[in-house]
């Protein structure tokens, strides 16, 4: 009995910015706070989202404050939401917003490892996607993947993004040099796409 | 004629380019100049077409040239309109309400120096703002409000190539009086078009 009331409670103050379906794109919640402190800080995760610095509770919550600029941000993060088993497993947004050539990076985090390999960061990174061109009148998204990340790279594959660069021995991870493997997303080649699918 | 004009302090204060023109250059604003924008923005015939109702002190004026830190992107830009062969400022002009999501901006100028009106630098100032807005800063459309009674920035707008697009009717009080405001705006492709690139 007491589960129930409880989940509707959770319920209650999730707020869907952009629905999916497995997963919802919601706002940040600062009762989140540990769970993405967690998340900066587990070696699995961070060991791909390239998080080299331990991250205390206070540097997480600072992230939560609410921000000054009404509308036009650097970045837009929204956290990734389960829907059937109704709890937070991540995160994507843009960064690097570049309002003046409409361009920005996409990146995106499942902080829960039994929640990889299912097609999640695919499915909401779909949902951002059309967000940044339709929403946010972007030109051009970018994103940057290093190689021993084989998801990713299968991921900005199925997104349909285009191989624009590779930048060599660019990022150092546990003692090697890897390469970064530039992508890009045109809002004309993903309109074509989106066209052709319908 | 001449050289310097006589307001001492010109000569002292270093000027910006920004971008330049052949009668003005629209230079970076400078906190020096603040008595003189100060002076422009009190002066009863010039605040009349600025709209601006409330009498400013120098130190309203000073506190605009606090540096705000550098924010992520900017909603307004303003710069000062320097005549270049009488070396003194002698307006300002500027983008404001950048819309950076729809990519659009209001375009407002005002000559503090009434010896300056008439003398078509409110078109040539415009003419690099809007080559400004459309190459520099990417926007899709500059648009413009003017209130009846202000005959010279209409027939501004109008030689700028700016469309009329609405009329907000007694949108402004001023003088005792109703009056309405004149809409007027331009699309980056239109301004292409008309300059022939």
């Amino acid at each position: 009995m007491t589960d129930v009331k409880e989940n509707k409670k959770d319920e209650l103050d999730v707020f869907p910015f952009i629905t999916g379906e497995t997963i919802d794109l919601v706002a940040g919640n600062s009762k989140w706070v540990p769970l993405v402190c967690k998340w900066q800080n587990d070696p699995k995760v961070r060991h791909y989202a390239r998080n080299m610095w331990p991250h205390t509770i206070e540097d997480v919550k600072k992230w939560f404050e609410p921000s000054p600029d009404r509308h036009t941000k650097e970045f837009v993060v929204f956290t990734i939401y389960h829907k059937g088993d109704k709890r937070p497993i991540g995160s994507v947004g843009f960064g690097h917003i570049n309002w003046i050539s409409r361009n920005a990076n996409i990146f995106a985090t499942i902080g829960e490892p039994e929640y990889w390999g299912r097609g999640i960061v695919v499915e909401a990174s779909k949902l951002l996607i059309k967000y940044g061109f339709t929403e946010l009148n972007f030109h051009k998204i970018y994103a940057g993947v290093y190689t021993p990340n084989k998801r990713s790279l299968r991921a900005a594959d199925k997104l349909g993004f285009k191989k624009e660069a590779v930048l060599k021995e660019e990022m150092y991870v546990d003692g090697v040099y890897h390469d970064v493997h530039k992508f890009a997303l045109f809002k004309k080649d993903w309109i074509n796409s989106n066209q052709k699918e319908s | 004629m001449s050289g310097e004009k006589e307001n001492g302090k010109n000569s002292k204060i270093e000027v910006f380019p920004f971008i330049e023109g052949e009668i003005i250059d629209l230079v970076a604003p400078n906190s020096k100049w603040a008595e003189l924008i100060c002076k422009w923005k009190n002066d009863p015939e010039v605040r009349q077409y600025a709209r601006n109702e409330w009498p400013k002190t120098l130190d309203d004026v000073k506190k605009k040239f606090e540096t705000v830190p550098d924010k992520h992107i900017r909603d307004k830009v303003d710069f000062i309109i320097y005549h270049k062969h009488d070396k003194c400022p002698i307006g300002n002009i500027g983008l404001s309400r950048i819309d950076w999501v729809s990519r659009h901006a209001n375009i407002f100028a005002m000559i503090g120096e009434k010896e300056y009106w008439g003398k078509g630098i409110v078109g040539e100032a415009a003419q690099l703002v809007l080559r400004y807005a459309f190459t520099e800063l990417n926007l899709h459309k500059v648009k413009a409000g003017v209130f009846t009674p202000n005959k010279r920035s209409l027939g501004a707008a109008g030689k700028l190539g700016l469309n009329k697009e609405a009329i907000m009717k007694e949108a402004i009080y001023f003088d005792g009086e109703y009056h309405d405001i004149h809409k007027w705006g331009l699309t980056k492709k239109e301004w292409l078009e008309k300059n022939n690139i």
